[in-house]
């Protein structure tokens, strides 16, 4: 009998396809039906992942389809295979694997609309925080010292600027239609955000985006008005941040 | 029937089921006659959101109980600390009346298949599991429950039977047994040997819930082999088994699990209380 170690590693290598599952098979009882037997794990292996997946990016898998979506699922297994016993984060490389894998082909806009869903999984198991921003937090700060304010984002707020506009093909499949390519190239930039029970994107311009990510960053609102106004010169830094502060989507300032 | 933590509402020796994402509103919209439920804790290890607020609103009316599947209690890797710290915070945060996890193993060097792979019943994987279930029960502050997994293989340096292993286990390790009745049932048709050895091998003391559970049937040249899908009603043949443990073992909460192809919420509750019914016929519940 092998060590618990040796015996997992040569069960893994077969699970994985790295090695033939003769391998396992000197370890085991059986012998008539061992492809079979071992079959039952390598297929509860390979759905447990592509399910999990396809549970993340639902979109991604209307648009590709069941049986090409497993298909993709287990090349990117296969690079990328789960490290933790929580499937939840195996879908934190498929962004950039699919860019690497679709560069330079016409699906490739389906990298941007992974990033898009992934997002969206952060922003739905971010923590929860039901402070609402109150303007009198700001009556006891000079105003020679409200360049240094930080304001605080709720934490399932993301920004997400693709290089192909993914939002249309994400709202038809919330209205349960089938989600389309991308009409025209363009740079989209968006917020993606928890919202009720549920999830909220919206298109920003590019003044918003800039103060939002700036926020984002944790930048000091001085930082936050120079880089509305490289953006969006001329924009109102006060109105805008306003707007986010009633949209909930600014909850607090940290003290000076 | 053994003590167990419970700080927050109580399983009782009553049927419960499995609750899944599918059937989270409606449970909440009807709130049915059922006094606890099972949840994946891997499925609530988020932060926040919307399944932790439904988690939170369930575990307020109901008993609840924290069946995990990515501990990889059996793994010769060293315990993933992430996993257990998220373990932990699920645990002080809904109090839960059982924890419980799997005799298995799910990856190595950092490699995680997500399925309960067979664990070898050898000398060596006691000392390792046993070892192993002290650290999660040392970190978590109570004694938890390990499950016996299904299995399709069995290996040839075996050096006793799985059921000597799993009572050898709890006793080693000072934790509990979850006792799944479809899974032995599954195994034994699998490797033949008798499932009413498996549950006389069971000690009574140290059973703290039973599971029951439907499963396919494949057919094909070399046999029948019965896979653990929880895709499917319980078949008569676990319903038979669920009496023999029943008699042997006593009664003790019953969950029913189903996670694929899952009827409506009603339907799975009636199921569940056919348990009740077997039980009700045997052992009454204490006043």
């Amino acid at each position: 009998m092998p060590s618990l170690l040796e015996l997992q590693r040569d069960f893994l290598a077969v699970m994985l396809r790295r090695s033939d599952p003769a391998t396992l098979g000197r370890h085991l009882q059986q012998r008539g039906d061992l492809a079979r037997r071992i079959g039952v794990y390598r297929t509860n292996t390979l759905e447990n992942f592509a399910t999990a997946l396809g549970a993340a990016f639902p979109v991604l898998r209307a648009w590709l389809g069941p049986e090409d979506f497993r298909a993709m699922a287990w090349s990117y297994q296969r690079r990328h295979p789960s490290q933790s016993g929580n499937l939840f984060n195996i879908g934190r490389a498929l962004p950039p694997f699919l860019a690497g894998a679709l560069a330079g082909t016409p699906e490739e806009w389906l990298a941007d609309l992974a990033r898009l869903e992934w997002l969206v999984q952060e922003a739905m198991v971010a923590a929860d925080d039901t402070a609402c921003f109150d303007p009198r937090a700001l009556a006891g700060v000079a105003p020679m010292h409200h360049g240094e304010l930080r304001f605080r984002l709720h934490p399932s707020v993301r920004l997400a600027t693709l290089a192909h506009p993914c939002f249309a093909a994400w709202e038809a499949h919330q209205a349960g239609k089938p989600p389309q390519a991308p009409a025209q190239a363009g740079t989209e930039q968006l917020l993606v955000r928890r919202a009720g029970e549920g999830i909220e994107l919206l298109r920003l311009d590019a003044g918003s985006h800039a103060c939002l990510d700036a926020l984002a960053a944790g930048e000091p609102l001085a930082r936050v008005v120079a880089a509305l106004e490289d953006i969006a010169p001329g924009s109102d830094p006060g109105a805008c941040l306003a707007g986010w502060a009633t949209a909930g989507v600014i909850i607090g300032v940290e003290p000076v | 029937m053994p003590a167990v933590d419970s700080l927050s509402r109580p399983v009782p020796a009553t049927a419960g089921i499995g609750l899944r994402a599918v059937h989270h509103a409606e449970f909440l919209a009807s709130r049915p006659a059922i006094p606890w439920v099972e949840v994946h804790s891997e499925n609530f290890f988020a932060d926040g959101g919307r399944q932790l607020a439904v988690l939170d609103a369930v575990r307020r009316d109901y008993g609840l109980s924290l069946h995990g599947v990515g501990l990889s209690l059996g793994s010769a890797d060293p315990l993933d600390q992430e996993h257990l710290a998220r373990l932990q915070r699920l645990v002080e945060r809904v109090e839960p009346a059982l924890v419980s996890d799997h005799v298995a193993w799910s990856g190595v060097d950092g490699v995680c298949l997500n399925d309960l792979l067979p664990v070898p019943c050898t000398a060596e994987a006691l000392v390792h599991m046993a070892a192993r279930i002290g650290q999660v029960q040392d970190r978590l502050r109570r004694q938890i429950l390990v499950e016996n997994a299904s299995s399709y293989i069995s290996y040839a340096g075996a050096e006793m039977p799985e059921w000597e292993f799993v009572a050898t286990l709890a006793r080693r390790a000072g934790c509990l047994l979850l006792v799944d009745v479809n899974n032995i049932h599954v195994s034994a048709c699998n490797h033949g040997f008798d499932p009413l050895q498996y549950l006389d091998a069971m000690p009574p003391d140290l059973v703290a819930e039973y599971h029951i559970a439907g499963h396919s049937v494949v057919e094909a040249a070399g046999g029948q082999l019965l896979v653990d899908t929880h895709d499917a009603p319980v078949t008569a043949a676990v319903w038979t088994l669920l009496e023999a443990a029943l008699a042997r073992i006593g009664r003790r909460p019953v969950l029913l699990e189903r996670d694929a192809r899952l009827p409506p919420l009603a339907e799975l509750v009636a199921e569940a209380r056919i348990a009740d019914t077997l039980m009700d016929a045997r052992h009454a519940l204490p006043a």
